[in-house]
């Protein structure tokens, strides 16, 4: 007994001499909501990081400005770089969850949120991502991990949806293999339109960052009798090259696309883009809420955001609002986890937001948007059948 | 003394300071990284994947380091490594989840974190095996791009193999916390005393040697495809290994992750500490992992007294760029260019331990190099056309063991393409080359260096970036013999500051070093291209005596070509005359000289206008100066 007891002593005091060992979490019943926030201000993903976090920024600031959630929790951000960098995001995930964070907010894509993710897990800390589409992404870590987008497959859906509902019967695709989205979402798109009854009578490869797309084009020129839609959710610089040489080639197949696409660049196409349809998160429309929402960006940031990806990061503020509501004071990890896991029915600015019964990854409408002559013109919005969402 | 003796004369004793160097190195690293890790939690993350880096860097400076030739591929062996290692160690019920589609032969293959880094290192080196064949076989900027496809082509095998990796989608579940912090510390400063003493070892040192000047080293005997193919497998099992720990510390990864930006990453380090040696890679990795983690912590705002700075994002990036101009700016072979912090430290702290080396004899013994069987090399009717320009019209000569030949001739003569033919630079269109009767017209340079003919170059060929004892060391590589470089280095005919770069000597020391450098390879026969090109009188007397010394103590035989129709008269047994690629006199010096028509010929062609190649200073067409 008493040797054990100076084996328990002296593993105590190996275990508090072991400088490298992440603090233990602080109270977790303080009036204070701290959210480590792990995004890349910098580098490729910034461009979907940077305008999310400013849209939660925003509704932080106003949650602040009437005291906090309720009156009383106040909400405390702390912003940490990644630079784009997978190593840096596991470092500076591993510093917020030792500076003690009721929760980690993760990037918009599915790797670093993955490997961020996993720490959150074992430190029971929840985890959501800002805007990764990637359906697997809360299965690969476990119950503390969510995302705020609707998932790739969710996104395929409404796009197979919607070709069946303008009557196109024979499809062609195009994927690239080098990212989890650009590959994934048009596989998904085969699932659901052929599950509805059509036709994919061709699929083409291309290599990201490919300038030259004839043979691509050769491929869809050689389908007889020629496909009624094309879909794919290849972006910038991809998309703009592909689309200029489908039109250059005098070919006026219909195209679908995927979020990725709205941005900016591709209104700014001109005529080529007319009647460009694509599926997104939310869409803008006088008066509406995301209306309202970019007044309040032009106010703090003195220009619109361009993105979807701004009010879908203020969809996040509000899902955390709302979280820390259900938890009843208690901000421990596993509270909050629970408290984010039964959200139903929440109304987002973009959408209304489910998370019950779901994995992690919420259940979102989708938009159909369509450009025209550099506007974009919204076609509608799909609210998925579970039941025939292709699995992820 | 006598301590010194003993060392030296043990086949290893050279790799002492290396070994000494590489301890140091190492001890730096871990004392470094320990101590910046015990200072917080949040930075022994970032120290374990600076250690993690300067693992991979490690294997990049064994080949880049030494070759000179740039490396893309590292982290594509990193890749490799990372994948091979995961799966190993990802837990049976995610693997199933995450990888349904595994081969069965490796769903039912698990490892320990331990074995899982050996096969991660194994993987990558098999794949060097394969991917060093060309690299190995190419030079310059081609093998550079080489290095580039190599990496496409592993990025793409990751996508596509997606039974094994899933493809672009991330491959996540490899538990957290797998290689302590310990352990990464202590395989770093592995691997650069690896690396350290490798830079030294007879494959890092010919390697160098080679990429100074390829021909100059194959005139010596020193080759280097098969090391650099060695350096390369090394390079790439460093890299899986570093790969797979690179993997642990991730958790979640895809092949994006070992692509371009970390190799920019990794060749920035490099190149700001400096390419050519190990210490400039670890200076490089604490250097840029210095300025990231002070910037970033910028980034977020700060307040300078009443000045509040906003928030800038990319501040971490600018500044890497920043300090990568500047450092290139300022330094452009980065922060330790030729020397390791070792040898600097060793120069700076008063030479003790090179004095000692040279302090060990006076006086040259040239008995060690005497030749033990005479040598007859011989060009018969040997015949050379480039462009349809005739440089030899069929010469035949012949140089024995104990006698100097002279060859002189108006430049464009033909002297210079014959001593390419006899040292196998170049092969003749017909006519045979023998040494003591047989044809070695087959022959490469190195393996006629390797038979104990020996050449110099007219514009002195020496390896500049290496120590002027370094050059007659990598010479002595092939005869094996320490005696060599120590007689060579401490006699008081070939006096030069031993320990200095090669490209920093005055010239007449350069001159010294290039026959010194010829004479460690043992030669029976060496063919000295204008030795005295560039030399005052008196340098040229003190050669005159020191090659004359020289034949006269070990019986080499030499065939030596100059200008210097003084030099000539006074040095050699024997002239032969080249005229358009034909002999037309032959004979003893004062008989050869004396004949009109050499003279006329001589007066003639310098009153043409000579053709450029030879060194302006050397020329002195006159045969009649100072006799």
């Amino acid at each position: 007994m008493k040797r054990t007891l100076t084996a328990c002593l002296t593993s105590a005091l190996l275990l508090a001499g072991c400088s490298a060992a992440p603090p233990e979490n602080q109270d977790t019943t303080s009036d204070e909501l701290v959210i480590g926030v792990v995004t890349a201000q910098s580098g490729a993903l910034a461009p979907y990081d940077q305008p999310a976090l400013r849209g939660l920024q925003i509704r932080v600031d106003e949650i602040n400005a009437e005291n906090g959630v309720d009156g009383k929790t106040k909400i405390r951000l702390i912003v940490k770089d990644t630079r784009s960098d997978a190593a840096q995001s596991s470092i500076v995930a591993q510093e917020l969850l030792g500076e003690g964070v009721n929760l980690l907010v993760t990037p918009c894509d599915a790797d670093p949120s993955i490997a961020a993710g996993q720490l959150a897990q074992a430190a029971s800390i929840p985890a959501i991502s800002l805007c990764a589409s990637t359906p697997t992404l809360p299965g690969s870590v476990g119950d503390f991990m969510f995302s705020n987008f609707p998932g790739d497959n969710l996104q395929a859906w409404a796009a197979a949806d919607y070709a069946k509902d303008q009557g196109f019967r024979r499809a062609f695709v195009l994927k690239s293999p080098d990212s989890a989205y650009t590959n994934a979402l048009p596989e998904y798109f085969v699932k659901a339109f052929t599950a509805m009854g059509g036709e994919v009578v061709g699929q083409a490869d291309y290599s990201m960052g490919q300038q030259n797309f004839d043979a691509v084009i050769s491929r869809i020129r050689a389908v007889s009798p020629p496909p009624d839609v094309i879909e794919t959710a290849a972006y910038e610089p991809d998309f703009p090259a592909f689309l200029k040489a489908l039109r250059g080639a005098g070919l006026t197949t219909p195209v679908i696309g995927a979020d990725a696409i709205d941005t900016p660049t591709t209104l700014a196409l001109g005529e080529i883009a007319n009647g460009v349809v694509f599926t997104t998160a939310g869409v803008q429309e006088p008066g509406n809420p995301v209306d309202e929402f970019e007044q309040k960006y032009i106010a703090k940031y003195g220009e619109p955001s361009g993105t979807v990806y701004a009010p879908v990061g203020y969809d996040l503020g509000l899902i955390i609002e709302a979280a820390t509501k259900n938890a009843n004071g208690d901000l421990s990890g596993p509270s909050l986890r629970d408290a984010i896991a039964s959200i139903k029915d929440l109304q987002g600015i973009t959408s209304p937001i489910t998370y019950e019964g779901t994995d992690g990854m919420p259940i979102r409408n989708s938009f159909l948007v369509r450009i025209d002559n550099g506007a974009r013109v919204a076609l509608g919005e799909v609210t998925p059948d579970p039941a025939q969402v292709p699995a992820p | 003394m006598a301590t010194a003796r003993t060392r030296m004369s043990s086949p290893d004793s050279r790799l002492v300071p290396a070994l000494g160097g590489g301890a140091l190195l190492a001890v730096i690293v871990i004392v470094v990284s320990s101590a910046v890790a015990s200072a917080s939690y949040t930075l022994a993350n970032t120290v374990t994947i600076a250690l993690i880096n300067l693992i991979a860097l490690m294997g990049l400076s064994m080949f880049s380091g030494n070759s000179g030739l740039l490396s893309f591929s590292q982290v594509g062996f990193m890749g490799l490594g990372a994948y091979t290692a995961g799966i190993l160690v990802v837990p049976e019920r995610i693997r199933a989840a995450a990888l349904p589609d595994l081969p069965g032969w490796l769903a039912d293959t698990h490892a320990g974190p331990v074995a899982a880094i050996v096969a991660a290192a194994a993987v990558a080196a098999v794949v060097g095996l394969i991917t060093g064949l060309p690299v190995a076989r190419l030079n310059g900027a081609p093998a550079v791009i080489a290095t580039l496809s190599i990496l496409m082509i592993i990025h793409v095998v990751l996508i596509a193999a997606t039974s094994i990796t899933r493809g672009s989608q991330s491959f996540y579940g490899v538990p957290p916390k797998l290689a302590p912090f310990a352990v990464i510390t202590f395989l770093a400063a592995g691997a650069v005393l690896l690396a350290r003493v490798f830079r030294d070892t007879r494959l890092g040192l010919s390697l160098r040697a080679s990429r100074d000047d390829e021909l100059a080293a194959a005139a010596v005997g020193v080759t280097f495809r098969v090391k650099r193919y060695a350096s390369w497998v090394l390079a790439a099992a460093l890299g899986g290994a570093a790969g797979g720990l690179y993997g642990f510390f991730l958790g979640a990864f895809s092949p994006r992750q070992f692509y371009i930006s970390l190799t920019l990453t990794l060749i920035a380090m490099l190149v700001v500490g400096g390419i050519n040696t190990v210490s400039g890679a670890i200076a490089g990795v604490i250097g840029i992992t210095l300025i990231t983690e002070v910037l970033r912590r910028f980034e977020n705002g700060f307040s300078l007294g009443s000045i509040e700075v906003p928030q800038i994002f990319g501040l971490t990036d600018i500044g890497l760029a920043v300090a990568i101009l500047a450092a290139m700016y300022l330094r452009p072979s980065g922060l330790f260019a030729h020397f390791e912090l070792d040898e600097w430290l060793r120069r700076r702290l008063g030479r003790r331990f090179s004095r000692n080396m040279t302090a060990v004899s006076a006086d040259t013994d040239w008995s060690l190099f005497r030749v033990t069987a005479p040598a007859v090399l011989e060009a018969h009717g040997v015949e050379k056309s480039y462009a349809g320009v005739r440089a030899l019209g069929g010469v035949s000569l012949q140089v024995s063991t104990g006698e100097i030949l002279g060859l002189i001739g108006a430049n464009g003569s033909g002297k210079s393409t014959l001593v390419n033919a006899l040292s196998g630079v170049t092969r003749p269109d017909s006519g045979a080359v023998r040494l003591d009767g047989t044809d070695i017209g087959g022959l490469s340079p190195h393996q006629r260096s390797r038979s104990g003919i020996v050449r110099t170059f007219q514009s002195m060929r020496l390896f500049t970036s290496l120590t002027a004892r370094d050059n007659v060391v990598v010479a002595s590589l092939q005869a094996g013999d320490r005696q060599a470089v120590r007689q060579l280095c401490s006699s008081n005919g070939l006096a030069v500051k031993w320990d200095q770069l090669a490209a920093t000597l005055s010239y007449g020391d350069q001159r010294r070093v290039e026959i010194a450098r010829a004479m460690a390879t043992r030669p029976r026969l060496l063919l000295l291209d204008e030795p005295a090109a560039g030399m005052n009188h008196d340098e040229t007397t003190e050669l005159s005596v020191t090659l004359r010394n020289l034949v006269d103590a070990t019986g080499i035989g030499i065939l030596v070509i100059d200008h210097d129709m003084a030099l000539m008269r006074q040095l050699c047994d024997r002239l032969v005359v080249l005229d358009h690629g034909m002999v037309i006199c032959e004979g003893a010096p004062d008989t050869v000289l004396a004949d009109p028509e050499v003279a006329a010929l001589y007066l003639g062609a310098s009153a043409e206008p000579a053709d450029q190649s030879s060194d302006p200073v050397s020329d002195d067409p006159v045969p009649t100066k100072g006799a």
